[in-house]
């Protein structure tokens, strides 16, 4: 004959050591869930905030600054409209004063050889400033090498001939005053 | 069993508040940024316009001083009528100390413009290079307002000869 079992317990039987290693492991996670959340916090306030200026503080300032800027630029207008002849006057006075023939005696100097002669020479305080200038050349040679030396400097060669044994040459050259 | 449910609902609120907290902490972040965003937006604008007004002011500073250095260029540069007297004697000095003599010198007055006259000095000279190049030196040395407007200088077997204009302002 077969043993009849009957469960006579109201609710599940529980097992301890299952229900506390869950325990533990929903405990665990929380404190994860909440470490998690205080580190963040920690590296936000770690990063450091930005030097902030009040927002109302800047919108007073950056008015006041635009206000005084806008009155500024009304005076520079007026001024400039008033100044502006005199102005541009007063700087190509300077301009034509800082031109020096000299220097531009200076640089034919330097750049000729001695084989070559400048027999005519014009030079003028202008802004195109190109000097002008009838040269001869006792060789070839030499006026070659001294084309390659102008040639910066907006070389440009009108005419050349020759005369007996001598090379006459027509051209002109600009050299600014920043490059002498 | 009773007091099983009970632990397993704190233990589940427990988690509940965690996970809560955690996303609470990142949207007060993402807040937090979106501010920091729109401050430093707010204070770059700010530095922007700061540094427009400083360069403004820069240029206005320079304008408002305008008058007074025109005045200066003018007081230092322009040739007085009682100074053109002396740029004369000057000119002659200087051709003198380097052994020229200008055959003819020519004034050409124009009209007064803003206060300011034009005055065109041709002369011819002749003469060694080293000379004429003197003379040039010694006379764009000069601090008023004269300089040469244009020089032609034509070489031979024998002296240079240059064709010389200089311009001077004077102020009426």
């Amino acid at each position: 004959m077969r043993k009849i079992t009957y469960n006579l317990a109201a609710a599940p039987q529980v097992n301890g050591r299952a229900f506390a290693l869950r325990a533990v492991l929903l405990v665990l996670a929380s404190l994860l869930l909440g470490f998690i959340a205080v580190a963040h916090q920690a590296g936000r306030s770690g990063k450091g905030r930005p030097a902030t200026v009040g927002a109302g503080a800047i919108a007073a300032q950056m008015d006041e600054m635009q206000r005084q800027g806008r009155r500024r630029a009304a005076e520079l207008a007026s001024w400039k409209k008033a100044m502006k002849r005199a102005l541009a006057t007063v700087n190509y006075l300077i301009a034509r004063k800082g031109f020096s023939l000299v220097s531009r005696l200076d640089f034919l100097e330097k750049n000729f050889s001695p084989g070559i002669r400048i027999r005519q020479l014009s030079l003028a305080n202008e802004d195109d400033g190109r000097m002008r200038m009838t040269i001869t050349a006792r060789s070839l040679q030499e006026l070659f090498a001294l084309y390659k030396r102008l040639a910066p400097y907006e070389l440009a060669i009108s005419s050349e001939s020759q005369v007996g044994d001598e090379y006459q040459v027509n051209m002109s050259l600009k050299v600014p005053n920043e490059k002498i | 069993m009773k007091k099983y449910r009970i632990a397993v609902i704190a233990l589940l609120a427990l988690l509940f508040a965690s996970a809560a907290g955690c996303l609470l902490s990142f949207a007060y972040g993402a807040l937090q940024d979106r501010s920091q965003r729109v401050a430093r937006a707010r204070l770059a604008a700010f530095k922007l316009q700061e540094e427009e007004f400083r360069e403004l002011g820069t240029e206005h500073d320079e304008w408002k001083r305008l008058p007074q250095e025109l005045q200066r260029f003018r007081r230092e540069q322009i040739i007085s009528m009682d100074d053109f007297a002396r740029f004369r004697r000057e000119l002659n000095l200087c051709l003198d100390d380097n052994g020229l003599r200008a055959a003819g010198i020519g004034f050409q007055f124009g009209p007064s413009k803003d206060r300011v006259r034009r005055v065109v000095i041709g002369f011819n000279l002749e003469g060694a290079y080293r000379d004429l190049k003197k003379f040039i030196y010694d006379m764009e040395r000069k601090p008023k307002m004269q300089f040469f407007q244009g020089i032609d200088l034509t070489g031979g077997p024998g002296p240079v000869k240059g064709k010389f204009i200089m311009e001077a302002y004077l102020g009426d």
